[in-house]
């Protein structure tokens, strides 16, 4: 009967969207956020703007490499007062790291936690721009992955 | 023979008039005074629909004509911000050129004019041309340490206030404002600014521009609901912001850190609806009264909306004083510096200028066709 065809395929739609909304629905959630508060200056790839705006592609994932550098991704001024909730800021973060810079990630990272952002994001910095050269520099004297892309003028951060 | 008498009649006539008219000298250029009469106005033309070439006029409030209201003009390249002193004869313009006009190596400079001639006298380069040339905001450009210091904003994105010095006539350097923007006069010789974190952070400097201290408030500006509207009227050493949906915040800049004081409504009686609003929305008189730009029917989005009203503020009391019904809708309110009789001008929303008696609320004339365009922002002359 077409009426019971009917139920069955709204069953199944709302099935469907259960199943998406759990694999891929926070992701759709952090792009949306990405595309509100952060691509305005960073840009829609991430790429960011030569001595203006940090380039977050194939880059932003070296911050993993050390506690500190973890620490600055939330305590930034753009991440910390981003007008969304912990557990979005979190989601966001994770999101970012994942689809922008996947390659340049530390070996078994772990995933920003919602209390770890909610903490971090209540002592914001207050000299960014010095403490991200600190960090970098410091990183790269270990990394020599990320020394060659610092040296690289076209792909300068 | 007659047409020769008429001819010379006339030319006799013509002599005898000639006699009476003084030929007059040509290419006179005159000074205006060191201290503007009280009721001059500098108007900041952003010249939003080619803001490569804004400009500063200067103009008499009082006078009744063109000629005698317009004392004279200067530039000001790019949505550019400025101030007065009240100490020396001068006048700052933060501003960017390019070497091309609309293309080029970006310079952004602070240029030093001559109150007198209007001529620019000297200049100081801001090295990191990351200047906020954004609509003009009074805050965007602040003086302090007894007009020694200037703090200009900057936005790059990243925000920072660079640091002049305008005796010595020398860039000192940036303080870095993360998360936060602008420059609100605070303590003895530094600032406080409002930030995105629903937070102030107030920074003192050492006299030679760096950073000796700073402190952040608790988070009290609740961004997503009713914000603080980012430029306050400020009395003596008390800011008043306004809030989105009509509340008045005080803050206390006397210190060395802000603190955060009383929350009072601006909608006192049966006013539902009424909304602060415009760009800019909240100044004061010399002696101190509050006037605040409002729009009946306000909705989440109404907040740049032009004013039908103006309210007027006693800050001892807390209580409204006075409504000025506007006639023609406004953007910018601003006020002549004297306490006797000031003037209130009034950028209505087909960019004329109507001036007011302040206390009263009585129209008295409109200033327009001077060349402006979009006079967003006009300040009491000093």
């Amino acid at each position: 009967m077409p009426g019971q065809t009917r139920t069955v395929k709204s069953i199944l739609a709302a099935a469907l969207l259960a199943v998406s909304l759990s694999a891929a629905g926070d992701d759709h959630r952090a792009k949306i956020n990405y595309m509100l508060y952060c691509q305005g200056c960073h840009l829609p790839a991430a790429e960011g703007l030569e001595d203006k705006v940090p380039r977050m592609s194939g880059f932003v994932g070296y911050f993993t490499h050390s506690d500190e550098g973890r620490r600055f991704l939330i305590q930034v001024p753009g991440s910390a007062t981003a007008p969304v909730n912990d557990e979005q800021l979190a989601e966001l973060m994770n999101w970012i790291l994942r689809t922008y810079s996947a390659d340049e990630l530390a070996d078994g990272f772990e995933p920003y936690t919602v209390a770890e952002v909610a903490e971090l994001r209540q002592t914001p910095d207050t000299d960014p721009a010095a403490r991200r050269k600190q960090i970098l520099e410091d990183l790269s004297k270990k990394n020599r992955q990320l020394r060659r892309s610092l040296a690289q003028p076209a792909t300068s951060p | 023979m007659k047409n020769t008498l008429l001819a010379g009649a006339i030319l006799t006539f013509a002599a005898a008039a000639q006699a009476e008219l003084k030929p007059e000298q040509l290419g006179k250029v005159l000074t205006l005074p060191e201290k503007y009469p009280p009721h001059w106005i500098i108007v900041h033309d952003a010249t939003f629909f080619h803001m490569l070439d804004g400009r500063q006029y200067v103009i008499d409030a009082d006078a009744e004509t063109l000629p005698e209201q317009v004392k004279g003009m200067f530039n000001s390249s790019f949505i550019a911000t400025v101030n007065q002193s009240s100490v020396r004869p001068e006048m700052y313009v933060a501003e960017t050129y390019y070497t091309r006009g609309s293309r080029g190596t970006r310079t952004d400079v602070l240029t030093i004019y001559d109150k007198r001639t209007l001529e620019p006298v000297d200049e100081v380069i801001l090295p990191n041309n990351n200047r906020y040339s954004g609509m003009p905001n009074q805050y965007a450009h602040t003086l302090i340490d007894n007009e020694r210091l200037v703090l200009i904003f900057n936005l790059n994105p990243a925000t920072s206030l660079s640091v002049v010095d305008l005796e010595e006539r020398k860039y000192l350097g940036e303080i870095p404002i993360p998360g936060c923007s602008l420059a609100f006069p605070t303590g003895e010789r530094g600032f406080t600014s409002i930030c995105a974190g629903g937070d102030m952070y107030s920074v003192q400097l050492n006299a030679d521009g760096t950073m000796a201290s700073s402190a952040r408030t608790e988070s009290f500006n609740d961004i997503d609901n009713n914000p603080l509207f980012e430029k306050p009227a400020i009395v003596g050493s008390t800011a008043y912001f306004p809030t989105f949906l009509g509340d008045m915040v005080e803050v206390d800049l006397s210190g060395p850190a802000a603190k955060v004081g009383e929350r009072w409504s601006l909608r006192q009686g049966d006013d539902d609806g009424w909304r602060p609003g415009g760009m800019t929305y909240a100044i004061s008189d010399a002696e101190g009264q509050l006037y605040v730009l409002a729009h009946p029917a306000g909705y989440d989005g109404s907040h740049k909306d032009p004013g039908v009203e103006v309210w007027l503020y006693d800050p001892a009391t807390r209580k409204r004083t006075a409504r000025h019904p506007l006639k023609t809708p406004g953007l910018s309110i601003a006020l002549t510096r004297d306490a006797e009789a000031p003037l209130m001008i009034v950028t209505n929303i087909e960019m004329g200028l109507d001036v007011y008696d302040a206390k009263s609320g009585k129209y008295l004339r409109t200033v327009t066709g001077f060349g402006q365009e979009t006079p967003f922002v006009v300040h009491g002359a000093r």
